[in-house]
């Protein structure tokens, strides 16, 4: 497949910002969580932490070229649906373990959904970039 | 924050979003009248944040937290530079895609910022 579009370009430049977005939203509601008021919900905030993480390496890996990176950004991808599922329905269960929103809660419905779309949209692409990676 | 500021940008926001989604659909990079529209833009943020200042420095404070809404006020000044420059790299028509996400997202933060101006915990 020579047309195979690289990762960072055509619709991937649009899921990449999108993944920015995530990254600097969950990073931010995060930090201020932890700094103001870790000890209300201190699983809730660790899991905002985490999910930041996840966005941030999603992103940077999404963007970068490269085998290493294409593998990367699947796992980052893969632990973001199970994370939005696992989270999503353990919120919806047992809502006094979650007393503060995290960006997965309900399936990411504070976020328009948008949390749950997003990793599945980026595995689709993945998935049509991988023949376009240099091997080596 | 000031209503009749924040409903302007809100409005701002969505005629860009829809210019760029229109030029999405004519398959057009990002060309010289979203240029024009990002500068719109930038000013007219620059001029909520200066307004926001004069706000804070004249004591009145913001019922969310003064942390927050100054994180959202600084964060506000580099969303379009920063979806300009990521959209000019991409010469095609997903360029203009990014400025759409770009002006989505510009929308979401003056709606925000408002809820943290007026509301407790928000």
């Amino acid at each position: 497949m020579p047309d195979t579009p690289a990762r960072r370009s055509g619709p991937g430049r649009i899921l990449i910002t999108v993944y920015g977005v995530f990254a600097v939203a969950a990073t931010s509601r995060a930090a201020v969580q932890i700094a103001t008021k870790f000890h209300e919900a201190p699983v809730a905030y660790l899991l905002s932490a985490f999910a930041a993480v996840v966005y941030i390496v999603a992103t940077v890996t999404l963007a970068r070229s490269g085998r290493t990176s294409h593998r990367i950004a699947v796992v980052s991808c893969s632990v973001e649906l199970a994370g939005v599922i696992v989270i999503g329905t353990y919120s919806l269960l047992d809502q006094a373990a979650f007393p503060d929103a995290t960006v997965w809660s309900g399936y990411g419905e504070g976020y328009g959904f948008v949390p749950l779309v997003l990793p599945v949209l980026g595995l689709l692409w993945l998935r049509r970039t991988a023949a376009a990676i240099p091997t080596g | 924050m000031i209503d009749a500021v924040a409903a302007t940008l809100i409005g701002i926001a969505l005629v860009l979003a829809a210019v760029s989604a229109l030029m999405l659909l004519l398959k057009r990079p990002v060309g010289l009248i979203q240029y024009i529209g990002a500068a719109i833009a930038e000013l007219a943020l620059a001029v909520q944040a200066v307004l926001a200042v004069v706000k804070l420095a004249d004591g009145q404070r913001p019922d969310g937290g003064t942390l927050i809404f100054s994180a959202y006020l600084v964060g506000s000044l580099f969303l379009i530079p920063i979806a300009t420059v990521w959209a000019r790299v991409e010469r095609t028509r997903w360029g203009s895609g990014v400025l759409v996400i770009g002006y989505l997202v510009m929308a979401v933060l003056i709606v925000r910022m408002q809820q943290i101006w007026r509301t407790p915990h928000a």
